[in-house]
């Protein structure tokens, strides 16, 4: 064995990113005939996202797993959650792996140094309440909990709720004393942060779908040789479809055992939330992603 | 006042505004915060300024706790040490914490530099500004413990901690 | 190797008397430099330790601690608890504990307790009549209830390693709080019935209501510390920066003990003593990222549960361990160290994270009161001009107590665990 890489990354076993890991170390370990293995670090013990990027970036870390968060380096990664910027997962699809996704991975490798090697889609953001919620007018004033990203934040006071950011771990106990009404997030964290005991239903509104990187710092890539290069790209493509095959049956899961825990899931008029949410999003995105996202709404 | 006492007056003097400073506008971002959360007008800043106030006063505020005593110290047993063994201890705690403290700077200078490539999310600082935090605490760390060897050395102190009333 | 020269350095470090933060750094930096890592891990990993959201409150309850202490709250708060319990038998020795029962309420760490209620009240005692050694001994076991009881330093570090809900642990300390301080009281009456200790006459319901009346300001501030965290209008760190606000305005224009020209000395003291611990959080950030990425949590789970996987087991033996490396090290370098390594075997057993939490702090809050390396016994045996020996000898029934009081709260994880889910509609 001639190099271990390791692999930090946010998520807990169960998860379908932690699974993919491991197989792309299985895969990339049965490629080089043992040459280069991997080490998975899950639930953040070898640090935060990011943490682990400027990791990657002195040479302390190789890879993670990591979105939206790349946008502090490379604006063109805020394509990676816009609200209501993809209709649906293939068009989402069609995006990260076409041109604008080949755009962004080029961004991400020369202002970040960390190189994008696979992506996984993540289940579309919903919000969950105490009440049904089907259609903006329904939100006035709903105190809601969004993450502290700029774009979020305006996002959902242009649809009319009075969203505010906090750390994720105070969410449960705030929506439990009623500091926050609302919260929003894809099913998976919905379910595994147990929101089902506080909050009653999910209005299905997937304001934003997602996908996110399996990256390998670009000083480690470096090293390797083109052959071994080529081989963390089969692996990688190998962890990537079978991400894809845990995901879709996460998904069908997760909603499952909401609706077994008592949680309602209300179909909402996403046209008249998209609607509502256009203008916030493009005067909130920067400069050099506006046109592609004028372009995504309009297509 | 002798020299070696002056530049301890103006560091310890520097670090305290600094300090000061800096747990001025972690209170006055969070109250503005607080307001914010009470009438419902959020501002996506105040948390990321509070979170950098915080590193700044640590940051000035780590070499002022070296010399108060505040790093903690466990000395029970080399002060129960008999004749100039407790002395030499002490020495050797401040030899240590400048040797520790120099030799990571260049460390702590390129982790500053990785900063440049990234902005903050909310404020859209250039992160080596925040980076620079550690530097700087190591820096204080460094001023402070290699004033206490010289002191020691030159016997203007006994290398005990000193409180800060009798620095203000 | 690596892992052998990172513990060895660290205890020599510690047994020569170099600061607990850079015996975390060198031992590290050895291991680093052992490994063939790079050092910079070392910078990058202190500013990861130290930039964490729950960290923020640590400055702010600091603050308000001390503006209190400044502001002539402890004078107050230890005539009402003395109205309360001085008519007792030994009445001063549980006018003490009372005292830090109702003090915990605003301070955050032991040693700020044991500092301020002793310089009052080791003295009075000695001066009434009672033994040096066992006030110093009441003053400092009592003193450890004060991060049990909400707020807490110790549990705001447990948030940022673990992301527990710093709110809930707060609510799940006030009953082993109120426990313990209970518990010491029954100690101290046995005690003083014993061995005759003075008693001073009942001073009537209207000395009650003066001091209550003179206190309540001080006492308020406890319920605006629980008030502000469970009616959700702020979190832990607005709720540090409010109550220091209110501290201010009660110790300069209520009790008006408190000259504004203070002010800036004691902000730039209060972010000193912050500025130590977190420094020493970032110190020990490296330190235990070293322990994860050699998987020491791992091996410990693994070897521990390879020999019982009894959950009474692994309660008693994670609180052997903690107290014995009570005895020696600092509490908040014990967290950083041993906090995510225990966490995980005890979740492998079935333990709740916030019982865990609850009785890992309790412990290591023993282990400010136990020789040889007890910061709050120092303090104490240093403000009544006693050797240790004498205070160690009249600690240890109440150590047995706080140790009964532990034991409770281990095995019985509702002490801990009810009140905060009290809170689910
Ligand atoms: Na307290
Ligand atoms: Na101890």
């Amino acid at each position: 064995q001639d190099m271990t890489l390791q692999l930090g990354h946010l998520a807990n076993e169960d998860n379908p990113w932690h699974l993919a890991s491991v197989k792309f170390g299985e895969e990339l370990s049965a490629l080089t005939d043992g040459r280069i293995a991997v080490e998975v670090f899950p639930n953040e013990s070898l640090g935060k996202e990011i943490d682990l990027i400027n990791g990657m970036q002195l040479g302390t870390v190789d890879m993670t797993i990591t979105g939206e968060s790349l946008q502090n380096w490379s604006p063109m990664a805020a394509l990676l959650a816009v609200p209501y910027a993809y209709r649906s997962i293939e068009h989402m699809d069609e995006v990260a792996s076409g041109d604008i996704g080949d755009q962004i991975k080029a961004e991400i490798i020369a202002n970040a140094q960390i190189r994008p090697i696979a992506y996984f889609a993540r289940g579309p953001r919903n919000l969950t309440s105490n009440r049904p919620i089907a259609s903006p007018d329904d939100l006035q004033g709903l105190k809601m909990r969004v993450p502290n990203v700029p774009l979020f934040v305006d996002t959902w006071q242009a649809l009319g709720a009075n969203p505010g950011p906090m750390a994720f771990s105070e969410v449960f106990t705030s929506l439990q004393n009623g500091t926050i009404e609302a919260q929003e997030n894809p099913l998976a964290l919905i379910r595994s942060a147990s929101f089902a005991e506080v909050q009653s239903h999910v209005n299905l509104t997937e304001h934003v779908r997602s996908w996110i990187y399996l990256t390998i710092a670009e000083s480690k890539w470096k090293q390797l040789s083109e052959e071994d290069q080529g081989h963390v790209m089969e692996a990688a493509a190998r962890a990537q479809e079978y991400e894809r095959e845990l995901f879709e049956q996460s998904v069908a899961d997760d909603r499952a055992y909401l609706e077994e825990q008592g949680m309602t899931f209300v179909e909402v008029d996403g046209a008249a939330f998209q609607a509502a949410a256009k203008d916030a999003v493009l005067m909130n995105v920067s400069d050099e992603v506006r046109p592609i996202v004028e372009g995504l709404f309009t297509e | 006042m002798k020299p070696p006492d002056t530049i301890i007056h103006l560091v310890t003097r520097l670090a305290q505004w600094g300090t000061g400073l800096s747990f001025a506008v972690l209170i006055v971002a969070v109250l503005v915060q607080v307001t914010g959360r009470l009438t419902g007008i959020a501002f996506v800043w105040t948390e990321e300024l509070t979170r950098y106030a915080l590193l700044f006063m640590v940051a000035f505020g780590a070499g002022l706790s070296f010399r108060s005593g505040d790093l903690v110290n466990v000395d029970v047993i080399c002060e129960s040490l008999p004749g100039r063994a407790p002395w030499s201890l002490r020495l050797i705690a401040a030899l240590a914490t400048s040797g520790l403290a120099l030799y990571l700077l260049p460390h702590a200078w390129r982790y500053t530099s990785i900063g440049s490539m990234q902005t903050s999310p909310a404020l859209g600082l250039r992160m080596d500004f925040v980076h620079v935090t550690v530097f700087l605490l190591l820096v204080f760390l460094l001023v402070f413990a290699a004033l206490r060897v010289l002191g020691m050395v030159t016997g203007k102190e006994n290398g005990l901690p000193v409180k800060p009333e009798e620095d203000l | 190797m690596g892992v052998t020269v990172l513990f060895l350095v660290f205890i020599g470090g510690l047994i020569v008397g170099i600061p607990v933060a850079i015996t975390l750094g060198i031992s590290s930096l050895a291991y680093l430099l052992l490994s063939g890592i790079p050092a910079v891990v070392m910078p990058q990993k202190m500013y990861a330790g130290m930039d964490v959201f729950v960290l923020l409150s640590i400055p702010g309850f600091i603050l308000a601690g001390n503006l209190m202490n400044r502001g002539g709250i402890t004078q107050r708060i230890i005539r009402f608890a003395n109205s309360l319990v001085g008519w007792i038998r030994g009445g001063l020795g549980l006018t003490n504990i009372a005292a830090s029962m109702l003090f915990g309420g605003i301070t955050g760490t032991a040693v700020a307790d044991a500092a301020s209620i002793g310089g009052v009240m080791i003295p009075g005692m000695k001066k009434a009549g009672y033994p040096a050694d066992f006030s110093a001994a009441v003053t400092a076991a009592s003193s450890t209830v004060g991060p049990i009881i909400p707020p807490s330093v110790p549990m705001i570090i447990v948030g940022a390693l673990s992301g527990i809900s710093v709110g809930q642990m707060f609510l799940a300390g006030a009953i082993p709080g109120i426990l313990m301080g209970l518990a010491m009281m029954v100690t101290a009456y046995v005690i003083s019935r014993r061995r005759n200790f003075p008693r001073q006459p009942w001073q009537g319901f209207k000395e009650v209501a003066r001091s209550f009346a003179g206190a309540f300001w001080a006492l308020a501030m406890t319920f605006l510390i629980i008030y502000g965290l469970l009616s959700g209008l702020a979190t832990p760190t607005e709720t540090a920066i409010v109550a220091s606000v209110y501290a201010f305005i009660v110790g300069a224009f209520i009790y008006r003990e408190l000259p504004v020209r203070e002010l800036p000395g004691i902000v730039v003291e209060s972010g000193t003593s912050a500025a130590g611990i977190l420094a020493l959080v970032g110190f020990a950030n490296v330190f235990g990222w070293i322990l994860v990425s050699e998987r020491i949590p791992q091996t410990i789970a693994d070897g521990v549960l390879s020999f019982t996987d009894n959950r009474f087991l692994v309660i008693l033996l994670i609180n052997l361990l903690l107290l014995f490396v009570g005895m020696f090290m600092e509490t908040i370098a014990a967290l950083i160290i041993l906090f995510v390594p225990l966490l995980s075997l005890a979740e492998a057993v079935g333990i709740e994270p916030l019982h865990f939490a609850t009785f890992a702090v309790l412990n290591l809050m023993i282990g400010l009161t136990t020789p040889p390396v007890g910061v709050c016994l120092f303090v104490c045996a240093g403000i009544a001009r006693l050797p240790l020996m004498p205070v160690v000898k009249a600690i240890l029934p109440f150590l047995l107590t706080n140790i009964a009081v532990l034991l409770a709260v281990s095995y019985i994880p509702a002490l801990a665990t009810w009140l905060p889910s009290l809170l689910i509609k």
